[in-house]
């Protein structure tokens, strides 16, 4: 048995001039792993290829013991897909597209649904289409979870959403992820989200694979530099992930923070990075001038 | 086969809201408001075809479906089994309206089986290449196929009006009354053998489709 809800190999696929280009990487059993990116950076692809809506032109998807072949959907029956914007039929109600599809799930749970309906406080007999951005992503979470899936999908849920609403979603994935036989794929830009729930991160960009490890190990292995302008010169940038240069001095990311004490000594200041900052720097590369803080103060 | 009941059942919730959409040009299209009610043959059937696959024209719709669990040639399937009965349904309609209407005006109820028929057939085969087409086109060229079915659809009650009324119809039509058993077996296995080829086409487009 697999210790992985989900495995990707080799996975290829093009879109004009995007590309995902042989990308795996893995979704451990049992815990939180927060897919994140810049946008454009492959992640929805990567989620739809997950879901069989996207069809690989090379590699292999594994879901819970199940190739996925873009045929078959009953591995569907154990996944709680909840997508970045409402698939649902806008001009029902929403019991009427519950009833459409509670019958498709064997482990539907009426009790549950219902039990969710009254924690969101949604009135089953509202439109769709007259739902807020938030009452329909939290009918979606509804609906994902009352067939009691072993799989938590869900691509970029958290945007849009007011910070009340998304420290609750939160708060409802770390009582979900409890029961340890339960997984969640987390699709985010908003890596703050992550910060706090994330066991795993696998980080992409432009359709590569930047890393997928443990969010702690991440977070110890890379690390942010400060200090002046004099202790860069190109060696030393080609150490860098990212370099952010001010009037005063500069911050960079370095992926290795070993060789980035050796390498600077007592020289600058070092810093546990954000995955925000890792997502910035890396997203950006190379030389980035500004005369103020990215991330405000 | 409990999923594809799920499917056609959820086609159906779907069509409800065109509902008085469909009421109208029933009364309409009729015999009791026109002079002559068999445009509706044509009509009334062709419309609920476009409606039901219309019904989950949009890409987040489209999405919803391929995310439930079941194969996609499953929604392939159902499509072709919603779209046969609602077609079914609306020609047993438009029978019996324009009967009820021939009662109502003292003319003859007598209904010519052969062309009954003949009509279905040939909206089966209308069905037949719609499907494929509305699949090949995707859900923008999708918009443009519909104007162009609905004109199709226009022309063609006007034809079915023309092959009931039309004297040189007769002889094949009393060909057909005389040898039931035979002229059922022939539309049958055409109709069959349009939809089945008619599937696996959509099937194949569907399957390779990224949404």
């Amino acid at each position: 048995m697999s210790m992985n809800a989900v495995e990707v190999e080799e996975l290829v696929k093009h879109y004009g001039s995007f590309a995902l280009s042989g990308l795996s990487f893995t979704v451990p059993k049992g815990y939180i792993t927060g897919l994140i990116g810049p946008n454009g950076a492959g992640k929805s692809t990567v989620i739809k290829a997950i879901m069989g809506m996207v069809l690989p032109e090379e590699g292999r998807i594994t879901v819970l013991g199940n190739a996925v072949t873009g045929k078959e959907g009953s591995y569907k029956q154990q996944i709680g897909y909840i997508s970045d914007e409402s698939i649902y039929y806008e001009y029902l109600s929403m019991e009427q597209m519950k009833r459409i599809v509670a019958p498709f799930y064997d482990r539907w749970d009426e009790a549950l649904f219902t039990k969710y309906m009254e924690l969101f406080e949604l009135p089953k007999r509202k439109k769709i289409k007259d739902c807020s951005k938030g009452m329909k992503m939290k009918f979606a979470i509804a609906m994902a979870l009352a067939h009691h899936p072993k799989l938590l999908i869900m691509d970029e849920p958290t945007a849009g959403l007011d910070p009340v609403f998304r420290r609750e979603l939160l708060d409802l994935l770390a009582e979900y992820i409890l029961d340890e036989n339960n997984t969640i794929l987390f699709s985010t830009h908003l890596t703050t989200d992550l910060d706090r729930v994330a066991d795993y991160v696998t980080f992409l960009n432009r359709g590569e694979l930047v890393f997928s490890d443990s969010k702690d190990e991440v977070l110890e292995r890379y690390v942010i530099v400060k200090g002046s302008r004099e202790l860069l010169d190109p060696d030393v940038r080609r150490e860098l992930v990212g370099v952010r240069e001010t009037a005063v001095g500069f911050e960079a990311l370095a992926k290795d923070q070993e060789r980035a004490q050796a390498l600077f000594g007592a020289n600058a200041l070092f810093e546990r990075p954000t995955l925000e900052e890792i997502m910035y720097y890396t997203a950006k590369g190379g030389n980035v001038n500004a005369s103020s803080h990215p991330f405000g103060s | 086969m409990p999923h594809l009941i799920h499917l056609v059942r959820k086609d159906f919730l779907l069509l409800q809201r065109y509902l008085w959409l469909l009421f109208i040009y029933m009364v309409v299209f009729s015999g009791f408001v026109q002079s002559d009610g068999s445009p509706l043959y044509g009509m009334l059937p062709g419309m609920v075809l476009i409606l039901a696959l219309n019904a989950d024209m949009r890409l987040p719709n489209q999405q919803f479906l391929v995310n439930l669990p079941i194969r996609r040639s499953y929604l392939v399937l159902s499509k072709y089994v919603s779209a046969f009965i609602l077609m079914l349904l609306a020609f047993a309609l438009c029978m019996l309206l324009n009967t009820g209407a021939n009662a109502v005006h003292g003319q003859s109820t007598a209904v010519n089986l052969g062309q009954m028929l003949g009509i279905f057939l040939a909206q089966l085969v209308f069905m037949a290449i719609y499907i494929p087409i509305y699949y090949w086109l995707g859900l923008k060229g999708a918009q443009y196929l519909n104007v162009a079915m609905i004109i199709v659809v226009m022309i063609g009650s006007q034809l079915s009006s023309s092959l009931l009324s039309d004297a040189d119809a007769v002889p094949l039509s009393s060909s057909i009354t005389n040898h039931p058993v035979a002229a059922g077996i022939l539309g049958a296995s055409t109709g069959i053998l349009a939809l089945v080829v008619s599937y696996l086409v959509s099937r194949m487009i569907f399957a390779r489709r990224d949404l």
